[in-house]
């Protein structure tokens, strides 16, 4: 008879309210999610996004945004190409068509997309945007990002577009875009000063990087905050606490759970 | 906490075995029948679940019921699985028996505490199981396979089916009576 309060007790504790998280958007990070051993798809490939924009509860998806050689934006993660497809050399080295002959290793040989070719359908986006050619150690052209994300607008007029940079230089030339402008800063960079001199109130952060009263200062400055590198139930429940605006996860169907 | 819960209802299931053990026939239609307590891994999450076999000559038919546990209790969301294992002797000395298995496995949970929104996953798997022991037996089983999941998007207004390849490795014990 214990053993049977005790499973009632268990089922009962299963049933119990959560916290309130409705204004917290989830977003699939590169899609949905990277670098997860249990991922049908690989990150930043087109059936990843979509299968993070099918998950019900899910925001929108951060996208990895790069420079072919041929000034085309494509959507991959790392800066060298070989350890996801084998090919030593960076997307920003290649042209189009080299692109288009790559396949991810992954065993559904998924193909890099483009960024034009990417359909949200009302849903929102984290275009974060790589400024570096390593191969080459140059600077992108930010003029034809700007180009192509422009074409990627109006092809997805009703969906809210964030653009992320980690380079200061970028950030006066995305404003002409007039979008949702967000930084990555680094360790004991000063946010009040980015915020005076570019105007920029989107930040993103490492979900380690941050506590719930930094959030809550910056949020109460006008700032949102987006948090990443979120991929345990633990981790997704410490960032949920932390009420940011957006959290970046790498395990959507897990956040979803932990959010209603 | 959690984790006394979950000790306790191991504790739960070993009892209601143990109990089964003072009433129960040695024999069903001719056949041996024992329980098991086991705990799978799988892509998912960890399962913990009871199951019944019959054993008919060669052949083992098993069924069982579990649930997810990181799903269920540390994500409070309740995720029952259910199963069916076909084994059949492959070789047996008296004490370790080796056996080619297969089986089916389906697990849910609800993502929407607020309204229905159920995902469904499958796992069709083969492998081999090692049991040792008599009458107290214990089990590991190692199985490779396919495995799906299924859901309704409101996104694309549809059913959406995703197949994938998965692993599962179990271990256990079981009495046979």
């Amino acid at each position: 008879m214990r053993f049977r309060i005790i499973f009632l007790l268990f089922v009962i504790f299963s049933c119990s309210k959560k916290e309130k998280y409705e204004a917290i958007q989830l977003f699939g990070h590169a899609g949905n999610g990277l670098n997860i051993s249990n991922s049908v798809y690989h990150d930043n490939s087109e059936n990843s996004i979509k299968l993070a924009l099918a998950q019900n509860g899910c925001d929108g998806v951060e996208v990895d945004v790069q420079l072919s050689k041929d000034g085309i934006a494509w959507l991959f993660h790392d800066q060298n190409l070989e350890k996801e497809t084998n090919l030593n050399s960076c997307i920003n080295s290649l042209s189009d068509e080299e692109i288009e002959s790559l396949s991810y290793n992954h065993f559904n040989d998924e193909k890099l997309i483009k960024l034009k070719d990417l359909q949200l359908k009302g849903k929102s986006v984290v275009l974060d945007l790589r400024h570096s050619n390593s191969c080459e150690n140059k600077v992108v052209d930010v003029n034809q990002m700007i180009v192509e994300i422009e074409l990627f607008r109006q092809k997805n007029s009703e969906s809210e577009i964030y653009l992320n940079t980690n380079y200061l230089a970028w950030l006066t030339p995305l404003q002409s875009l007039n979008l949702k402008l967000c930084y990555s800063p680094s360790e004991n960079e000063n946010l009040d000063e980015i915020v005076n001199t570019y105007g920029v109130k989107c930040f993103l952060f490492k979900n380690q990087e941050i506590t719930k009263e930094r959030v809550e200062t910056e949020k109460n400055k006008g700032n949102e905050i987006i948090i990443f590198e979120v991929r345990s139930p633990k981790g997704i429940r410490s960032a949920l606490n932390k009420y940011p605006t957006i959290i970046l996860s790498d395990d959507v169907k897990a956040a979803i759970v932990e959010k209603f | 906490m959690k984790l006394i819960f979950l000790f306790f209802l191991a504790l739960f299931s070993f009892c209601l075995s143990a109990q089964g053990n003072s009433t129960k026939k040695t024999q069903f239609l001719d056949s041996n029948v024992s329980f098991s307590n086991s705990l799978r891994y799988n892509k998912l999450d960890f399962y913990f679940s009871h199951g019944i076999q019959i054993e008919k000559e060669k052949l083992k038919n098993e069924f069982g019921l579990g649930f997810g546990i990181n799903k269920t209790i540390f994500q409070q969301r309740i995720n029952p699985e259910f199963y069916y294992m076909l084994s059949s002797n492959f070789r047996n000395d008296n004490l370790i028996d080796f056996q080619l298995v297969a089986s089916f496995h389906l697990n849910f949970y609800n993502t929407n505490r607020n309204k229905r929104e159920i995902h469904f996953f499958n796992e069709l798997l083969t492998g081999f199981k090692l049991e040792m022991g008599k009458k107290l037996k214990f089990h590991f089983q190692a199985e490779i396979g396919l495995f799906s999941e299924s859901f309704h998007s409101d996104f694309y207004s549809k059913n959406l089916f995703l197949l994938d390849f998965t692993y599962s490795a179990k271990m256990g014990i079981s009495y046979a009576f």
